[in-house]
């Protein structure tokens, strides 16, 4: 049975935003346990990779990144403080911060903004999902989106933007930066929400159908 | 500040998405340790973006989480401070470790004290069955000489037997017999069956050479092995013909023999 990318992500999502399961991994990985670095390897590098590849169009340099990104995620479990904040929110720092490190010592910093910078706001965001967007659901959601909601999340979240550089890219002052991604964030978390009614119906009839067909 | 106004700010996205200064995080962080709703809409913000990840996700290259174990698999052991730092339970562990260590030794240390006591005690018994073992191999080597030694008397040719028999009315079936070697200068009497003495009494051996009185040969006891040789005393005239006596007699014996009291005698040859 096909299940949509977005279904899959929204079912995978439900079964690891427990805290306590999150919980689990981080005592598993601070334990050093073998498997824990694999399993999370298998939940969280695709999305990892994305917000590299946000920033880093080389791929070659961009795994280098990822691999230094769970190497250091690895040695440092112990840091992740729950408390503040959830796992795969750190795990985005401590990525972002090694993309960063990776761009400036190759000097792609100034690269960057013109290899990623695109001349359009809405080509943008479209970088980052050309391949994607050929699951349907992503593009359902991304398409509920206005173009300046999408834009200025793909720029601070994908693209690692200051506030002070999205005021000047998008050409907005430096306050509204602030205002508009709270907005962009509202419709996104509202569109999720709707999306994740529909899903909680599609992961209840799937378990059904599996539980009926005896898997 | 009122907490509404403050989560509908933005700043709580920028906190999340990374774009904050450290004292602006600071912030942050105080005022949703002081209030939980401030918490929970962080909590939410970064779900929504970790589902927006995940539906952005680029599948990395083929061999990335194997290049990743193999760095990990190096660093382990070139690690101690990471290690060190990851099991805070390890110097328990290493207590346990060493009590439980430390009792094995003393487990071993009592069990072979304990086999050594029954080495020991093993030792000493065998010891001791050893030291019997040789005194009576001893008694049995020096009774084997004796015997050697009977045996040789009695099958040298020179060694000539002379019968008594019991007498009718004392002793019927008594039977002994005095053995003389006058080649090698010896004599033994053997004593057969006679009937225990009465207390008091002792069986005394006389010897008749030719027509003269019985001469004493001493006072025996029964042997407390049958036919067990006594050797006597010899006398020349063993070599001719002599006639042996046994009467009984007072303890001690006496000069000259009560011959109502005989009991044993050879035929006169």
């Amino acid at each position: 049975m096909h299940i949509p990318k977005i279904t899959r992500i929204l079912m995978n999502f439900a079964e690891y935003s427990d805290k306590g399961k999150e919980a689990q991994m981080v005592r598993l990985l601070i334990s050093r346990d073998g498997q824990s670095l694999a399993l999370l390897y298998e939940r969280y590098s695709a999305a990892l990779f994305g917000i590299i590849r946000g920033m880093i169009s080389d791929e070659e340099l961009g795994k280098e990144v990822l691999q230094d990104a769970f190497v250091k995620i690895w040695q440092n479990a112990d840091k992740y403080d729950a408390t503040k904040g959830r796992l795969f929110t750190w795990m985005v720092q401590v990525t972002r911060r090694l993309a960063i490190d990776s761009i400036r010592s190759k000097q792609f910093k100034t690269d960057r903004k013109t290899d990623m910078l695109p001349d359009s706001v809405s080509n943008a965001s479209s970088l980052s999902e050309e391949t994607n967007l050929k699951d349907i659901g992503l593009r359902r959601i991304v398409n509920q989106l206005d173009e300046q909601h999408k834009s200025i999340i793909t720029l601070l979240y994908f693209q690692d933007y200051t506030q002070k550089e999205v005021s000047q890219e998008l050409d907005i002052p430096l306050g509204t930066v602030k205002t508009r991604t709270r907005k962009a964030m509202e419709r996104l978390r509202g569109i999720l929400r709707n999306e994740g009614l529909a899903t909680s119906f599609a992961i209840s009839l799937t378990e059904f159908i599996k539980h009926y067909l005896g898997h | 500040m009122d907490i509404k106004e403050y989560i509908l700010s933005g700043v709580l996205e920028l906190y999340v998405l990374g774009k904050l200064d450290a004292q602006e995080n600071a912030a942050v962080e105080l005022m949703a340790a002081q209030h939980p709703e401030v918490r929970v809409e962080i909590d939410a913000i970064e779900q929504a973006l970790e589902v927006y990840a995940q539906l952005h996700a680029q599948t990395p290259p083929q061999g990335t989480l194997g290049e990743i174990l193999n760095r990990v698999d190096q660093l382990r052991p070139a690690n101690p401070a990471a290690s060190a730092g990851s099991t805070p339970q390890s110097p328990r562990l290493f207590m346990v470790l060493v009590i439980a260590a430390a009792l094995v030794s003393i487990m071993a240390a009592l069990w072979a004290f304990n086999g050594k006591r029954q080495t020991e005690a093993q030792i000493a018994g065998v010891q001791a069955r050893l030291d019997s073992i040789r005194l009576s191999c001893d008694a049995i080597a020096r009774e084997n000489v004796a015997n050697l030694a009977e045996l040789d008397f009695l099958k040298d040719i020179a060694t000539r037997p002379i019968i008594m028999r019991g007498t009718p009315g004392k002793a019927p079936a008594a039977i002994a017999a005095v053995y003389v070697n006058p080649q090698q200068g010896k004599a033994y009497l053997n004593v057969v069956n006679l009937p225990a003495p009465t207390p008091g009494k002792q069986y005394q051996l006389w010897v008749i050479v030719g027509t003269n009185l019985p001469a004493d040969m001493g006072v025996f006891d029964l042997p407390q092995t049958p036919g067990l040789l006594k050797e006597i005393a010899f006398r020349s005239e063993f070599a001719g013909k002599v006639t042996f006596a046994v009467t009984l007699e007072d303890a001690g014996g006496k000069p000259a023999p009560d011959l109502t009291q005989l009991y044993l005698i050879s035929e006169a040859g």
